[in-house]
Parts: structure tokens; C-alpha cells; sequence
């Protein structure tokens, strides 16, 4: 599999202000990693560029951000990019990570169905707390860290070479540690949207692959 | 979520909400990020998001009954 990665990183409101700033982190791993990455960032998250690149190079990995549904994950200003019955067929031999909503639900399936060696992401809408007095400073926001620190985990064991399955299960550790956390600190609003997060969180198809 | 939220699962939902800490929003899905205040508006409304709400914590609440709170897998 190409140690190759396209990431979408949009950012045009609050959740894709800190999705992108959690997103770069990840691409930081992947490129660590020997991994080359190819960066949409804001305004270049649009359908075009991501079916061009995907159209014109191989990659092992397509890392998506951004706002969605049981159909589609979208990019820059809410433009569906990879859309269920139109385009699936772009992550055919792909290891694809989607941090947007609901998409794992019909999208994932269809991917897979078109040839996606593996689908992982969210069957229902994802949600996230983040901390008003640090939303300019998203990755030093604590309460989002509890929510999205496992999206960093499980890019990171992939980029290192773990299989989807074993770096899904990471990621999952991670979630259930943030669980315990928001117990420990007493905070049960927050356990309910992260409980809402852990059972979405899903990965299909070959999870033995690795990059 | 179509059904018409009771009255004791209005109150009960936010009551909940009324312990979120003064600085926290919540990011849900496309429809944006939300104060306390936001959420409990929302869910007197009983608009989409108010829906969305009112599942999140219901789903929450039957986790703690069925012991799935603290999920081992």
C-alpha cells in the first residue's frame, strides 16, 4: 500500500477551527513517519481537488475532516466531497479515516462496497465540549483534548504501523480513559456526549490492514 | 427522533444541562457549538436540536441502567 495520505483540513467555523488544529497534529505524526502527505487545507477541502488527487495519485490513507451525514463528509463551507452513489468509488484501496458525522453509517458501507479496503468513523453525529476562555487555542482546550485526543491516538498508531485494528482499539482505550476522567472530575454532562462518541466510533471493512 | 418530548423528560434533560460548567459548549454535528443556555433554549423548543439533545442524554441515562456506563470494550 503507497505510504501516502491526503488529508482534508477545512476550517471555516468553531467545530473545523479546532478539527483542523487536531487534524494537523495528526498529519505532524504522519509525516514523522516517512508518510507523505498531501494537505487540502481550508479553502483547497473541495470536491475537485480531493477527486483530482485521488483520481491522479495512489494513496494508502485519505484522512477527512469536516461536517457530514449518513451520506457524506463534506469539506470547506460545507461542500459534500466525497457523497454515497456519486463518487465513493475515490477511496477504492484506501485505508479511510473519517472525523465527520454520521458518514460511517451509509457512506462507509458504500466505500467499502466500491473497493475502500477500510472505512473508519463515526455512525452517528460526533460530538465534542470545548472551553469557551480556550477556543482560540484548540489543542490547549481540555475539554475538547477528552473528545479528541483519540483521533490523534489512532493516527498515530497507524502512522507507526499498527493494523486499523489494533489502532482502532487504541483509540477506543483512549475514549474509555476520557470516560473515566470525566467521572473522576464529576462532570456527568460531559460523559453523556462522550459515551454518545465511543459507541459512534466504528471501524469497517479489512481492519487487519495497515498502511 | 419525531416523537414529542414529554414534559418530565423536557425538565429532566434540563436539569442535566444546568450542571454543564459556564464555560463549556457543546459541538454538535453541523449545527454549530452550544452554551448551556443554547442547549436548554433548544430543548424547550424541541427543535432539531433540542431532539438531538434530548437522545444524547436519554441514551446516557439508559446506559447507567443497563450498567454501560463504563464500557469494557
Amino acid at each position: 500500500m503507497p505510504k501516502r495520505m491526503l488529508v482534508t483540513l477545512p476550517d471555516h467555523d468553531i467545530t473545523t477551527y479546532y478539527l483542523r488544529a487536531w487534524g494537523k497534529k495528526a498529519v505532524k505524526y504522519a509525516e514523522d513517519h516517512s508518510i507523505e502527505v498531501t494537505s487540502l487545507d481550508r479553502d483547497k477541502a473541495n470536491r475537485k481537488n480531493v477527486e483530482s488527487y485521488l483520481s491522479n495519485l495512489p494513496f494508502g490513507m485519505v484522512f477527512l475532516n469536516g461536517h457530514g451525514d449518513e451520506n457524506t463528509v463534506q469539506g470547506y463551507n460545507n461542500e459534500p466531497i466525497i457523497i454515497a452513489g456519486k463518487n465513493e468509488s475515490k477511496l477504492k484501496s484506501t485505508i479511510t479515516y473519517a472525523i465527520s458525522c454520521s458518514s460511517a453509517m451509509n457512506l462507509g458501507d458504500a466505500s467499502i462496497k466500491a473497493g475502500a479496503i477500510c472505512y473508519v468513523g463515526y455512525a452517528q453525529d460526533f460530538m465534542f465540549t470545548l472551553d469557551e476562555s480556550n477556543s482560540t487555542h484548540p489543542l490547549e482546550d481540555k475539554l475538547a483534548g477528552l473528545f479528541l485526543e483519540h483521533t490523534n491516538i489512532f493516527m498515530s498508531a497507524i502512522a507507526k504501523g499498527s493494523s486499523v485494528s489494533e489502532a482502532y482499539d487504541k483509540a477506543k482505550g483512549s475514549l474509555r480513559e476520557s470516560i473515566m476522567v470525566a467521572e473522576s472530575s464529576g462532570n456527568r454532562t460531559i460523559l453523556s456526549w462522550l459515551l454518545w462518541d465511543y459507541y459512534a466510533f466504528v471501524a469497517k471493512g479489512d481492519i487487519s490492514s495497515r498502511l | 427522533m419525531n416523537k414529542k418530548i414529554t414534559k418530565q423528560i423536557k425538565e429532566l434533560v434540563i436539569a442535566r444541562l444546568e450542571i454543564m460548567p459556564n464555560n463549556m459548549k457543546v459541538s454538535i454535528g453541523s449545527y454549530g457549538a452550544f452554551s448551556k443556555d443554547d442547549l436548554k433554549r433548544h430543548v424547550e423548543d424541541e427543535d432539531e436540536i433540542g431532539k438531538k439533545v434530548v437522545e444524547v442524554q436519554m441514551a446516557f441515562l439508559r446506559a447507567i441502567k443497563e450498567g454501560k456506563l463504563y464500557p469494557q470494550e
